[in-house]
């Protein structure tokens, strides 16, 4: 055997020992977080229960319901429709773990995107999970990526042609599940998501449903409510309600030439009021500085700060930060004034839901203090 | 099937870094090489 042969083979023994290492810590991704169905949970069942062709597939999650068994209007909850968004997610896991529906049916999807969860952005530097210590243990849940994994579906194609719109996209929405609606069965698979969470607002015949996401503090649509024409009553009404207490939301419509998002498909496309709302996430935007769990859970960048103080950011930004729990209890609140105001104006079908923790409380307590 | 296609190229493309790297006798170039296999064992693995 010639020397170049034998460094080869030293060199095939340290790839081995690369893709070891690093596939395994990759693998940890694919691990299911944990989420504790709490008291109000009657029924879990899975996403592929309204689109069978999704069973046994990355794309298939769980759907919890909560049914008081009363009358009452039906609503949807989506978190996770980003998995790199995790006061989205967190939100839907808190409502899983901690409320109860007393009138109509509460129904939420914590990882709408569950492929999402198994693989980070590549280049951002994201940490893989971070951890909330619950009411009885130390939790972990994964920071996901904005879309669907790529690696069952690749490649992307150059160029993500919208169904049924036409509306060009870049090549990587094709796995944006909020680039996705209505979908399509034979669609991609997260074409195919997108086709179910449509029957099941179909089939549970949901009357008002929400999407719950966050951006960058630098995006000109945070800290808002995003709705359909046809909601718009009732994201104003929830808007004044929502002032008094001090907390500014802006009011956003969805545009009628942008297509695939939730708030502009749901409703087209079906009888529900649709909302979609968004906190600032500092994770997420260009100006921050070191990406690690504390910005995930603390929210504090200096950076974002400075660029407050230059006044280049729309919102507020003081040294406090982002914290999860604020952004949490934004979506919180924000939730209970919609559906305060759904109730005020389709006063026959209530929806009416205990024990959601007020803004101040999880604030002051902490996301942990909800979770089992 | 596109899927399974770039699969294939991907397995093919691994052969022939493979080939490379042992006819290779600049040890740098040889290290290069090696680096190259890295992502193409992972996707072909379906684990990244």
């Amino acid at each position: 055997m010639e020397r170049h042969h034998i460094v080869a083979l030293c060199a095939l023994i340290v790839v081995g020992l690369v893709c070891t290492i690093a596939g395994r810590e990759f693998l940890t991704m694919y691990q299911p977080d944990e989420i504790l169905a709490g008291p109000g949970v009657t029924e879990v069942r899975l996403l592929s229960t309204y689109f069978g062709p999704l069973a046994g597939t990355a794309s298939d999650t769980k759907v919890y319901i909560m049914d008081s068994g009363k009358p009452g209007a039906t609503a949807l909850v989506l978190g996770g429709t980003h998995p790199n968004e995790p006061a989205g997610f967190m939100t839907a896991v808190l409502l899983t773990e901690h409320v109860v529906a007393s009138e109509g049916k509460l129904i939420v999807i914590p990882q709408a995107c569950n492929s999402g969860f198994s693989c980070t952005d590549p280049l951002e530097g994201y940490p893989q999970s971070y951890t909330i210590q619950s009411k009885s243990k130390l939790r972990t849940f994964r920071f996901g990526a904005r879309a669907s994994n790529p690696v069952p579906e690749w490649p992307d194609p150059l160029v993500f042609l919208q169904y049924p719109s036409g509306q060009q996209l870049s090549g990587n929405e094709v796995r944006n599940l909020n680039r996705s609606y209505p979908g399509r069965p034979e669609g991609t698979a997260t074409e195919r998501i997108a086709y179910a969470i449509m029957r099941l607002i179909e089939q549970e015949k949901v009357d008002i449903a929400f999407d719950l996401h966050e951006a960058a503090p630098e995006i000109p649509i945070i800290d808002a409510i995003v709705t359909h024409e046809k909601g718009k009553d009732i994201a104003a009404s929830a808007l004044f309600t929502l002032e008094m207490e001090n907390l500014q939301y802006a009011l956003e419509m969805s545009p009628v030439n942008f297509r695939g998002l939730s708030h502009r498909e749901w409703g087209d496309n079906s009888h529900v009021f649709p909302f979609l709302m968004e906190t600032s996430n500092p994770i997420q935007g260009r100006l921050r500085g070191k990406t690690g769990t504390s910005l995930i859970i603390q929210g504090v960048d200096e950076r974002y700060f400075e660029a407050a103080q230059l006044g280049t950011m729309r919102i507020t930004y003081d040294l406090a930060g982002e914290p999860l729990a604020r952004r949490v209890g934004r979506h919180l609140r924000g939730l209970n004034a919609l559906f305060g105001a759904y109730a005020e104006t389709v006063p026959e079908k209530r929806i009416v839901i205990e024990n959601i923790p007020s803004f101040e409380a999880i604030v002051r307590q902490g996301v942990g203090q909800y979770l089992n | 099937m596109l899927h399974w296609t770039y699969i294939l190229i991907a397995a093919f493309v691994f052969v022939l870094v493979l080939r490379e790297l042992f006819a290779e006798r600049n040890w740098r170039t040889q290290i290069a090489l090696a680096l190259v296999l890295i992502p193409l064992i992972l996707r072909i693995l379906h684990i990244k």
